[in-house]
C-alpha cells in the first residue's frame, strides 16, 4: 500500500542522483511491485515481464537525470514502464503467430485424476479470467490489475494515472461489467458457477 | 449518477469491505454516502451480479498472482559500468545518422581521388591493338575506368551471360597490353586527341628533307 505523509522516496530519488547504487536498491525494492502490475496491465504476458521489468530499472538507472522534479518520480517512473510495456507488446505482436503455433502443438492433456484434476479445473478457471482480462482496453485493464494485484486504493491509483478519484472507480466499475459481459457469453464461466453451487450444496 | 451505477459502485466497495472512512472516495461517491444509499436495497438481479463481481475479483487475484511470478530477491548491486548500455539503440541511431553522411561523402571524394591515378599507372602505352567490346548497348558489368580484367581470355562477338549483362550508357573499350592482359577503358573518362593535320605532317617531311 501506498504510504500517506512525506514520500521518502524523494530522498531515495536524490541519492541515485548521485550515483548510489544502495539508494536504487532500496528504491527498486520499494517500487516493484506496482511497476510489474503495470507491465504486466499493458503487456498482457506474465512470460514477459521481468524481461521487460529489467528494462525499466536499467533505464531509470541510467535516465534518472530526465526527472526535472524529484517530487514527481512516480508519473516519471510510470511513464518508463508503460513505454516499455507497449514497446514490448509491440515486438510481441510480430512473434505471437508463430508461438500459437509452437504452443498448439506442445500442449499437454491433464492428469484426471483426484487433487491434480480440482488443480487444473482451479488453473483453467483462472485461465479464463486472465484471458477475459486481457481482452479489456488497457484503459479499464491498468486501474483493474493495479486494485486487484497491488491492492491499492482509488486514490492511489489516481495519483499514479494523474486522473480524479470518481473517473477511476467510474472505469473499476465498467472493466467489472465489462468483465461479467464478457464472462456470461463463455459457456466455462457457466460451468464454473454451476460447480460452485454444487460445492455449496455439498457443504 | 445512474441507479446501476451508483449500485455497481457500493457494490465493489462491499466485496472490497471498505467503506467512506477507509479510504478517500471520489466527490460521486462521498455525495452517494451522503444521501443515504450505502445499502440499497438489493433485487434478485443486483445478488447475482454481487455474486458474479465478488467472483471475478477472487479469481482475479488469485490469477493475477499465480500468473506473475515471485519478485525477484535483490542481491547486492555490483558497482555500475560508466559507460552507456550498448543496447542504446537511439543513441546508435544518433551517431549513425551524424557520420554517416559524412562517411560516404569521403568514400566518393576518395574514389574519385584514386580513380585517374590508377589510370594512369595502368596505361599500357601506344603500341596495343585496339578492340570495341560495345554490342548493342548491352555489355557485361565492367570494373572502374583503368582497372585490369582478370585473366580469362576474352572472346569478341560472344554476348555476357545474362545475369551479367548491364544497361550502362557507356562506351568501353579493351586493349590488349604487352603483357598479354586486357585493359579495359571506359571511354567517358579518357581525353578525346586531335587528330593531327595530314598537309602539317607533309609540310614537315617536306621540311626535313630540305634540312637534309
Amino acid at each position: 500500500m501506498l504510504e500517506i505523509g512525506r514520500d521518502p522516496d524523494i530522498e531515495l530519488v536524490a541519492a541515485i542522483r548521485r550515483r548510489d547504487a544502495e539508494a536504487f536498491r532500496k528504491w527498486m525494492e520499494r517500487n516493484h511491485g506496482w511497476v510489474r502490475a503495470v507491465v504486466y496491465a499493458i503487456l498482457g504476458d506474465a512470460d514477459q515481464v521481468d524481461d521487460v521489468c529489467q528494462q525499466v530499472w536499467a533505464a531509470a538507472w541510467w535516465r534518472i537525470d530526465g526527472i526535472i522534479d524529484n517530487a514527481k518520480w512516480k508519473p516519471w517512473l510510470y511513464t518508463l514502464a508503460r513505454n516499455a510495456a507497449f514497446d514490448a507488446g509491440r515486438k510481441r505482436t510480430r512473434r505471437r503467430r508463430h508461438e500459437r503455433v509452437l504452443i498448439s502443438s506442445t500442449r499437454e492433456e491433464p492428469n484426471q485424476d483426484g487433487s491434480a484434476m480440482e488443480g487444473f479445473v482451479r488453473d483453467e478457471d483462472r485461465k479464463i479470467v486472465l484471458e477475459t482480462l486481457e481482452s479489456l482496453p488497457p484503459i479499464y485493464r491498468e486501474p483493474f490489475v493495479l486494485r486487484h494485484l497491488e491492492g491499492w486504493s482509488y486514490q492511489a491509483i489516481a495519483e499514479l494515472l494523474d486522473m480524479p478519484v470518481d473517473t477511476v472507480e467510474t472505469r473499476l466499475v465498467r472493466a467489472m461489467r465489462k468483465m461479467r459481459e464478457r464472462l456470461l457469453k463463455r459457456e466455462e464461466w457457466a460451468d464454473l458457477i454451476r460447480r460452485r453451487k454444487n460445492r455449496d450444496a455439498c457443504r | 449518477m445512474r441507479a446501476d451505477d451508483r449500485m455497481d459502485r457500493w457494490i465493489l466497495r462491499a466485496i472490497a469491505q471498505e467503506n467512506a472512512q477507509a479510504e478517500e472516495l471520489g466527490d460521486r461517491s462521498q455525495r452517494m454516502d451522503e444521501q443515504g444509499v450505502s445499502e440499497p436495497a438489493m433485487g434478485l438481479e443486483s445478488a447475482e451480479r454481487m455474486r458474479d463481481y465478488a467472483l471475478i475479483s477472487t479469481l482475479t487475484r488469485e490469477a493475477l498472482t499465480a500468473a506473475l511470478p515471485e519478485a525477484p530477491v535483490w542481491g547486492p548491486l555490483v558497482e555500475a559500468p560508466d559507460f552507456a548500455p550498448a543496447d542504446d539503440s537511439r543513441e546508435r541511431a544518433r551517431l549513425r545518422i551524424r557520420w554517416l553522411f559524412p562517411a560516404v561523402a569521403a568514400a566518393c571524394l576518395g574514389l574519385a581521388m584514386l580513380g585517374p591515378v590508377e589510370w594512369a599507372f595502368n596505361s599500357p602505352g601506344g603500341s596495343s591493338s585496339l578492340a570495341d567490346s560495345s554490342q548493342n548497348g548491352s555489355r557485361p558489368h565492367l570494373p572502374g575506368a583503368g582497372s585490369v580484367a582478370p585473366g580469362v581470355p576474352v572472346t569478341m562477338g560472344e554476348a555476357p551471360r545474362l545475369d551479367l549483362r548491364r544497361q550502362t550508357d557507356h562506351n568501353v573499350i579493351g586493349i590488349e597490353g604487352p603483357d598479354r592482359a586486357i585493359y579495359l577503358f571506359d571511354l567517358t573518362h579518357t581525353r578525346t586527341l586531335e587528330k593531327r593535320n595530314k598537309q602539317d605532317d607533309k609540310s614537315q617531311d617536306k621540311m626535313k628533307r630540305d634540312d637534309l
